[in-house]
């Protein structure tokens, strides 16, 4: 009994604590904060849903210079794994959704692109330099975290994506 | 005789070899369900600590709970639903397309779990989504409720109104 209670005051601590390791260095090994987004195509996604599947998601903003070539780069990444249980998915921070539009239609992309206008996701992330990109899991754990010109680094994001896929 | 003890050994090796495979077979089902019953355990006390945490964090005196459900939906595409207790919001939820397909199987969503005080009380639902001839619809429902002591259930029900070839949306307190 003592022992379920300290299990539930850890519990209770991590529901009103939110902020708590949610930085996305602390959240490697975590969970992947849950959330859902409208896209640019009009659909509602929940990061969720894709539970069982490997998910790249990375968060980008029309302002930064890296986070174009970044996104070039997941591109070829989601061609590559078109047939694997991967989700590439982007998410615009800030803007309005016309120029995340004109950002999916400027780079080609195909994967996902979800808009984050208030910016309540990319705080849920506590994001401090875009571009970022996480790693999830099958069971939604965050295994890695790049930011930066390493957000797209291609080899490093497939050599992640091909050992989650193995394991 | 050495065709008999040759025999005897055969005998002797094969009941050793059946007697083996008894035993890793046994152990194999005692691991099973001794695993099962670990599974059972851990399954009982997350149900237990979930009770604990609702009894903990929204005791039954004063817990409000909103849940939505869907019938039929012909002239409504649920996209979203902004709920607002007494003028303050409590929650926004997007809908995706296996949430929105849950609701028209049937499925019953919470939608929003909290606390109020004893006495009346506003809740207002604002639902967003696509209506007949696939127009953006946004519609409002109100309910004025008056909060006793004990748990209040307050269903969002969704439903097609065949004479209006409208959606109809319908705020409703469980007994």
């Amino acid at each position: 009994m003592h022992k379920r209670f300290q299990l539930l005051l850890a519990a209770l601590t991590c529901l009103v604590m939110p902020g708590v390791g949610a930085s996305p260095a602390k959240l490697v090994d975590g969970p992947a904060p849950d959330f859902a987004l409208r896209s640019t195509a009009g659909r509602n996604l929940r990061l969720s849903e894709f539970r069982s599947e490997v998910v790249v998601l990375n968060f980008w903003s029309k302002w930064c210079g890296k986070c174009g070539p970044a996104m070039s780069s997941l591109e070829r990444l989601h061609r590559e794994y078109a047939d694997a249980d991967v989700n590439v998915i982007g998410v615009a921070v800030e803007g309005k959704p016309e120029k995340a539009a004109a950002a999916v239609a400027e780079y080609g992309l195909t994967y996902p692109m979800l808009l984050d206008a208030t910016q309540q996701v990319s705080k849920q992330y506590d994001l401090s330099r875009l571009p970022a990109t996480l790693v999830i899991d099958r069971e939604g754990t965050v295994r890695s975290f790049y930011q930066g010109s390493d957000a797209g680094s291609q080899p490093q994001l497939a050599a992640d994506v091909s050992a989650l896929l193995a394991d | 005789m050495i065709r008999k003890l040759t025999g005897g050994l055969a005998a002797l090796l094969l009941l050793q070899s059946a007697v083996a495979d008894t035993t890793t077979a046994a152990d194999m089902a005692a691991l099973d369900q001794r695993t099962q019953s670990l599974k059972q355990a851990v399954l009982d006390l997350n149900r237990e600590l979930f009770i604990l945490e609702e009894e903990l964090l929204y005791p039954a005196n004063t817990q409000v709970s909103v849940f939505v459900s869907m019938d039929v939906g012909e002239y409504f595409e649920l996209d979203s639903i902004e709920l607002t207790l007494d003028g303050k919001d409590v929650t926004n939820y997007l809908y995706t397309e296996r949430e929105v397909d849950a609701l028209y199987r049937g499925g019953v969503q919470q939608l929003y779990l909290g606390n109020l005080k004893v006495g009346d009380h506003e809740l207002i639902a604002v639902l967003t989504g696509e209506g007949p001839h696939e127009r953006d619809y946004r519609r409002g429902a109100t309910l004025n409720f008056d909060k006793s002591i004990g748990a209040k259930f307050v269903e969002l029900r969704i439903s097609d109104s065949e004479a209006k070839m409208q959606p109809e949306f319908i705020v409703r307190e469980w007994e």
